[in-house]
């Protein structure tokens, strides 16, 4: 039974025995995240977001310079073996200038029958596991964030860990492979909308930020970091139906030194809580509504973590209510928590937003300029000219179901038009006023942050004309008109994605004659995502 | 997910009904053909530069300025009902027709009015507008419509250029039994014709009021000319019978020039006093403030002022 799961006091006391030591190391790392794995696979939500969270506590607290680290967010096998390639060079100059160097890589995403799925592409475990091997820096880590990661732990190479034996022993010529996996070779990995992430990513990354610190020395070790993700990944799990997921752990090391990760002694920005804090789990809750990283408070002793400067929200949950509060970290300050900063509140008033999200859609909201043009000729000279629009569209992402955007825009544009009746010229002002809903299925293309969608769509239109020969009446028309709707979307950043879409619609023009018109549009714009 | 079921449903409801919606409007190419072959009061009414009238101008300036202001009202007349038209949306189009109405009509009940437009394309830039104003008691049908107004329109190489024609019948809708009597107006007119053309200068409009034969003054025909810079002619003929039953028959013909001076004879054709021949009674010439340079009448031989100064 005590092999069941890790003896995190056991480590406790040999780390706190032989506190672990840095060494003056060049980092390299490779990190990469991929939502998608193919047509049989269901996209996941947060890979590509857990990529970008190790990416960013390994260059603020790991000591790898940003020109170190190679990040591939949806890229294919292609791109990840030139990848890989570029930084096992840089790694084999760092040798020949004499440094010893250590290399990093990671990945969260879909794997299955022994391969990494990125996209529609495949990268062979086995492979990637012969590369780290045989690799040419003095250590190489690798974790695997993915379905079955386990199996990276049982094909030959590496040793299956004793019972988390990882000694610190010092020593700091260490050489060789250490492997981590997100889940045993028969587990799914998961994820979870409330921490925004994979679970194990998660933690990897909050220890990382210092709740994994049990030796209180203001560093994380590998195998700090790897108890306290394997506690509280199994922990959170164990009660979730796809049920509880176990991280493995092997390693081949010469030198048995246990590798300092993070250290954030001389980083003196992020959250400070008091030894004489209440105990519990404090869950630091960014701007987003996500949880950016957790303190695990079980015993007496202040403990830190390290945090990007900024506004966050803290919540302590207990049994009958919350106690909750907002901190603020100054840039290259400590944040003292204390317990007077934070109040009662019901669960109702919950921060984290993130459980919300698996049942209620997402808000984006869209501000673009385009055109509209009549596929028929004298219909686009004389009736309805071709018109400059400005739009604003509000989605509702997820809405029906996952994939599935439901839009609501509405645009207006004016020009100047002219019609000659007999001879006579009539010059008038064109404006327009439209509506529209929008259903759209929505695909990410694979290996890009590009994604398209195809929908219908119907809009209310109101044309109206005012001549400059004021004895002529003003004319308008109105009706509904149903369309297509094809739009791609490029995600610059988690809020903002530049999108561009096309419209062919089709209207009943009625008050002369009946007459099947068509008009196309076409529009760019920004989008934000609340 | 129930509430997402019911979203769902609802909206697909919402969606059905408001295809079913038909789309409104009145935005129309076809239909500026029909605004624009419709007179307007600027193409047909007089023009004069002066419009102020003293109690010392000249005698037959005021009376040309009576003359213009009759005229101008008949035009308005007219111009009032097409402008039932311009403003208000067809309520049937059919190919080179659009009708407006049947309206009930607001004075009286018991009729109801429509107006109908037929469009014929002549040529590529040559449009032929005929147009009805009729009404009929409610409750008849077709056959019982009778014309109120007809008109017709030609144009000459330009939508808003041409010759038109309007009629108004009034004594064909009295005799239909429409109370048109009731307006003082229209109470001794039997029929009116009025022709414009507006295709150069000068501009020309004729106006031929016959009244009914009861009437004091039984026909009145107004002759107007309107050249580029302003300058205009109003030819105003009148027949009558005086109260004795003898036949009366005179004209004023008066010409000014853009800035408004001008000249006015009184011409009396027929009269029971004066043989047949035209006789001028009387010469009014005046300048731009109205007063008349020059006078002359017949009756005592009067003569003020300098002849030389009329411009005409």
């Amino acid at each position: 039974m005590a092999r069941a799961g890790p003896p995190v006091l056991f480590i406790a006391w040999l780390l706190a025995a032989a506190p672990a030591s840095a060494t003056v190391q060049h980092r390299f790392a490779l990190i990469a995240g991929n939502d998608r794995g193919g047509s049989d696979t269901r996209p996941l939500r947060y890979a590509a977001e857990d990529a970008r969270k190790m990416l960013g506590v390994l260059t603020q607290l790991g000591g790898l310079a940003n020109d170190d680290v190679t990040l591939l967010v949806n890229q294919n096998s292609d791109q990840f073996w030139r990848a890989l390639s570029g930084v096992e060079s840089r790694i084999a100059a760092a040798r020949q200038r004499g440094e010893r160097t250590l290399f990093i890589l990671y990945y969260s995403g879909h794997a299955k029958n022994g391969e990494l799925r990125l996209g529609d592409t495949r990268v062979p475990l086995d492979d990637v596991k012969a590369h780290l091997l045989a690799g040419n820096a003095d250590i190489r880590i690798g974790v695997f964030d993915s379905c079955h990661a386990g199996m990276v732990n049982r094909t030959k190479g590496a040793r299956r860990a004793p019972a988390f034996a990882i000694e610190a022993t010092g020593s700091e010529d260490a050489r060789g492979l250490v492997m981590l996996s997100s889940a045993s070779a028969d587990e799914d990995a998961q994820e979870s909308d409330e921490i925004g992430g994979s679970y194990f990513s998660h933690y990897l990354v909050s220890g990382l930020r210092g709740d994994a610190d049990r030796s209180r020395d203001h560093r994380v070790t590998l195998s700090e970091a790897y108890a306290y993700a394997y506690a509280r990944t199994v922990a959170d799990t164990a009660e979730s139906a796809a049920g509880a997921q176990h991280p493995t752990f092997s390693y081949d090391l010469k030198g048995n030194a246990d590798l300092v990760l993070t250290d954030f002694a001389s980083r003196r920005e992020g959250i400070y809580l008091p030894g004489d804090a209440p105990t519990g789990i404090y869950y630091i809750v960014d701007g987003n509504g996500f949880i950016a990283a957790e303190i695990q408070k079980t015993a007496p002793g202040d403990r830190q973590l390290a945090l990007p400067a900024g506004r966050y929200r803290v919540r302590r949950r207990l049994a009958d209510r919350l106690r909750i509060g907002e901190i603020q970290i100054v840039s290259g300050q400590l944040a003292t928590l204390d317990e007077a900063r934070l109040r009662d509140a019901p669960f109702s008033d919950d921060p984290v937003k993130g459980a919300l999200r698996e049942e209620s859609a997402r808000l984006s909201l869209g501000l673009g300029g385009g055109v509209q043009s009549f596929f028929d000729g004298p219909t686009r000279d004389s009736l309805f000219p071709p018109t400059g629009m400005l739009a604003v569209e509000l989605q509702l992402r997820d809405f029906f179901r996952r994939g599935w955007i439901w839009g609501f825009d509405f645009a207006s544009g004016s020009t100047r038009g002219d019609v000659d009746r007999y001879g006579t010229l009539l010059s008038f002002r064109f404006n327009e006023l439209t509506a529209g809903t929008t259903l759209a299925a929505e695909w990410r293309l694979r290996e890009s942050n590009l994604s398209a969608s195809l929908g219908l769509r119907l809009a209310f239109l109101v044309m109206s004309r005012k001549f400059d020969d004021p004895t002529i009446p003003d004319q308008f028309f109105a009706t509904f008109t149903p369309g297509l709707v094809a739009s791609a979307r490029y995600r610059l950043s988690r809020r903002f994605a530049l999108q561009g879409l096309g419209r062919v619609h089709y209207l009943l023009y009625n008050v002369d004659e009946n007459r099947s018109l068509g008009y196309w549009e076409l529009s760019a714009g920004i989008a934000y995502d609340f | 997910m129930t509430s997402k079921r019911l979203v769902t449903r609802s909206g697909f409801l919402s969606l059905i009904a408001v295809l079913l919606l038909p789309a409104c409007g009145n935005y129309s190419n076809e239909d500026l053909d029909f605004q624009l072959a419709l007179p307007e009061q600027t193409d047909m009414e007089a023009k004069m530069q002066l419009s102020v009238t003293r109690l010392d101008s000249a005698e037959y300036y005021r009376a040309t300025r009576t003359a213009i202001t009759t005229f101008n009202g008949m035009v308005v007349e007219l111009v009032g009902f097409i402008d039932i038209v311009r403003g208000t949306t067809p309520t049937s189009r059919d190919g080179d027709q659009r009708t407006w109405g049947p309206f009930p009509s607001d004075t009286y009940p018991g009729w109801e009015i429509r107006v109908v437009m037929q469009r014929t394309a002549v040529s590529p830039t040559l449009l032929q507008m005929d147009y009805w104003i009729q009404l009929r008691q409610v409750g008849q049908g077709d056959a019982a419509w009778v014309s109120l107004l007809t008109g017709r329109y030609i144009s000459s190489g330009s939508a808003r250029k041409g010759q038109g024609e309007i009629h108004l019948l009034a004594n064909d809708v009295r005799l239909a039994g429409y109370p048109i009597d009731d307006d003082p107006g229209l109470v001794s007119l039997d029929h009116l014709d009025l022709a414009y053309d507006n295709t150069s200068f000068p501009i020309t409009v004729t106006m031929n009021v016959v009244n009914l034969p009861t009437a004091t003054t039984t026909a009145g025909l107004y002759q107007y000319f309107q050249n580029q810079d302003g300058s205009g002619q109003m030819l105003f003929d009148w027949q009558g019978v005086t109260d004795t039953g003898a036949q009366v028959s005179a004209r004023m013909q008066s010409e000014w020039i853009g800035s408004g001076a001008g000249r006015a004879d009184l011409i009396v054709d027929l009269t029971p006093n004066l043989p047949s021949q035209s006789t001028t009674l009387g010469i009014d010439c005046w300048g731009v403030d109205t007063l008349a340079t020059y006078s002359y009448r017949l009756e005592g031989n009067l003569a003020l002022g300098d002849p030389a100064s009329c411009l005409f």
